[in-house]
């Protein structure tokens, strides 16, 4: 089996030759660049400064000679932009907590006089900035800057409207030269054709955005489904035709080349509960997710893709119905998220990508042994009648021991007869 | 119990901010006592919001609106009160650790430890070790409360602990740590007196602190 075809009978729910595996493959299983570049040190592999793909996490692209070593089955058509608006296709040096990087060339970053850093939308520093790393910190986190509150009483979300964009043909061109240089791996390939989520609060500070309006608080964005539902039923409404117009485009360009579309970033859990009650997501959230993944599976050959982290078991008969094919990150340490509790009761109806291994404890933390033993049992539990991508519970983290990576890799590997 | 703190309650449940306002200054009209409004009104409606929460009868958005209203009548009684409040309670500092900019969880504590009456002096976020220090110090503070999302960043909890034994105040204040990446485990490792897994049992782990 190749590795495309090896994901595609995953997602039939049918057993493959081997359990398909995801490193770097979508901006939820990306791998912090100081780690990634540990990691290449570590397998032996060319020197070379790690890229940024994305700002805001600082992790980096795992470029396809580690993901061959890592024994990746998924391929990350790069995204163009990122969390603040910067292109990927041009880069300049940045050194990143000791460790020099590649970060996109047209980011603009300034002291913020306390050792910390600030990024600026689309590099505009004529304009407040949209995100800082504090001193000591590990990530872009953004910084909240509406232009003016929402009137309560005459609320306008048309501001909230401005974060879904049609594809450019800069964009189009540079996945095209992506994808000439990707397909012969033979991969599956994940592709975000543009912003298509439904609230992702990494980006309703509107961190890309020069002159942000609209609800641009999460506190607030939290309360407008219950505060404003029409309003934010309107936003929904304009960004899925938006959404669907990109869908479209990006069918016409690249048809089955692609074979898995990144949906939506919002995460419906935290540690502990639910983000919201599920009458409110069935309420305001499902009709456009379902537009979404019915028109994809109307009129492509794609997967969907949904992440969200947190304590979301009650959520996922939800996210069934909205029409996601694959949900990430599968966060097993959240309340209520037992490995084999979520295959038993949604393992035919669902595929699960990540839950792997713990990256709040085991793999930061935990001994090599530990890492092995969580791995080759997360995936025995996993990995049954397909279904299942093999991933950490979200994106590696800073600081996490070489050892402990390598240890997962070498658990999955063993769990492939490829050792 | 007067029909208005009943009603008072019932709006601040339901997040309805301006009639909850309204309703503080009717009772207040009426003659009510202020302290009473607060406890028996507003605080009454948040305790139930604390429980409804903790029980996953309702969730984050919710309580926002909730608190949102809760400041609402606030303020409207705050002019009202004496210099010494409702709070007296005790007092809370509380802050996100150093490298974390991550501030909802925080919020959200803040919001139950006042909603039990303690008056809590917010440091923001990225908070240094020596500024938690000495705010509990210029405070006088009974606990410092220190709130972290992020597994490279709950660490500093270890370092804001140091820095207490170093300054001479480990045991003049209680030390409270939370977050998502936090465990009971790793809080009893850095010697931290108390974890909680979600908000309200922070208000109520305080709670027994200054009771105690």
């Amino acid at each position: 089996m190749t590795s495309k075809e090896r994901v595609l009978t995953a997602f039939a729910h049918k057993e493959p030759d081997k359990v398909p595996v995801d490193f770097g493959g979508m901006c939820t299983s990306m791998v912090n660049c100081q780690v990634v570049a540990q990691l290449r040190d570590y397998y032996g592999l060319e020197k070379k400064l790690p890229r940024i793909n994305d700002m805001s996490t600082m992790t980096a692209f795992v470029d396809p000679d580690l993901g061959e070593v890592m024994g990746v089955d998924v391929q990350n058509l790069d995204n163009f932009g990122d969390t603040y608006g910067h292109h990927n296709d041009a880069w300049k040096e940045w050194e990143y907590r000791g460790t020099p990087i590649l970060i996109p060339a047209n980011a603009t970053l300034h002291d913020d006089g306390k050792g910390g850093t600030f990024v600026y939308p689309e590099g505009d520093d004529s304009v407040a900035p949209s995100g800082h790393l504090p001193a000591g910190g590990y990530y872009f986190d953004n910084l909240e800057r509406p232009e003016e509150e929402v009137d309560e009483d005459d609320p306008d979300l048309s501001g909230n409207v401005e974060d879904y964009m049609l594809a450019s043909d800069e964009q189009i061109a540079f996945h095209h030269k992506k994808l000439e240089e990707y397909k012969p791996l033979q991969r599956a390939i994940q592709v975000i054709p543009g912003y298509s989520c439904l609230g992702d609060a990494n980006n309703i500070p509107g961190p890309n955005i020069r002159h942000p309006r609209g609800v641009r608080r999460i506190a607030d964005w939290y309360m407008a489904p219950l505060l404003y539902p029409d309003e934010v039923e309107e936003v929904f409404d304009q960004g899925t035709d938006i959404a669907i117009q990109n869908f479209q485009k990006y069918w016409d360009e690249f048809g089955s080349d692609i074979d898995i579309v990144y949906i939506c970033g919002t995460d419906y859990g935290s540690q502990n509960s639910l983000m919201m009650s599920p009458d409110t997501y069935e309420e305001i959230y499902l009709p456009y997710y379902k537009k979404m993944c019915d028109w994809i599976h109307e009129h492509t050959t794609w997967k969907t893709l949904k992440h969200s982290c947190g304590a979301v078991f009650d959520m996922i008969p939800l996210f069934i119905e909205s029409g996601f094919d694959a949900l990430n990150p599968v966060q097993c340490s959240a309340t209520g998220m037992d490995p084999q509790r979520l295959k038993d009761a949604y393992g035919k109806d669902i595929l699960f990508w990540g839950g792997g291994v713990d990256t709040q404890h085991t793999l930061p933390f935990g001994t090599p042994e530990e890492v092995r033993e969580q791995v080759l049992r997360r995936l025995e539990i996993f990995s049954k009648d397909g279904g299942y991508i093999f991933n950490t519970i979200h994106n590696i983290q800073a600081n996490t021991p070489i050892e402990n990576i390598a240890a997962m890799v070498e658990a999955v590997k063993e769990f492939n007869g490829d050792r | 119990m007067s029909e208005v703190l009943e009603k008072i309650s019932e709006m601040l449940q339901k997040g309805k901010r301006k009639d909850v306002a309204k309703l503080c200054q009717q009772a207040i009209d009426e003659g009510l006592e202020p302290n009473v409004i607060l406890t028996q009104g507003l605080l009454a409606g948040m305790d139930v919001v604390g429980a409804k929460f903790k029980a996953n009868e309702i969730f984050v958005p919710q309580v926002l609106v909730s608190a949102r209203a809760m400041k609402a009548g606030s303020e409207v009684l705050k002019p009202h009160l004496s210099e010494e409040g409702a709070s007296g309670r005790g007092k809370i500092v509380m802050g996100t650790v150093q490298g974390d900019l991550h501030d909802i969880g925080k919020n959200l504590v803040i919001m139950m430890f006042e909603g039990k009456g303690f008056d809590v002096v917010d440091l923001g976020v990225d908070v240094a070790p020596e500024k938690f220090v000495q705010a509990a110090i210029d405070e006088n503070a009974d606990i410092i409360g220190m709130s972290a999302l992020l597994t490279t960043t709950m660490p500093m909890m270890g370092e804001v602990i140091k820095a207490a034994e170093e300054a001479g105040i480990r045991d003049k204040v209680k030390i409270m740590v939370g977050g998502a990446p936090v465990t009971q485990e790793f809080a009893d490792s850095i010697g931290a007196d108390a974890y909680t897994e979600d908000a309200p049992s922070a208000a109520e782990k305080a709670v027994e602190f200054v009771s105690a």
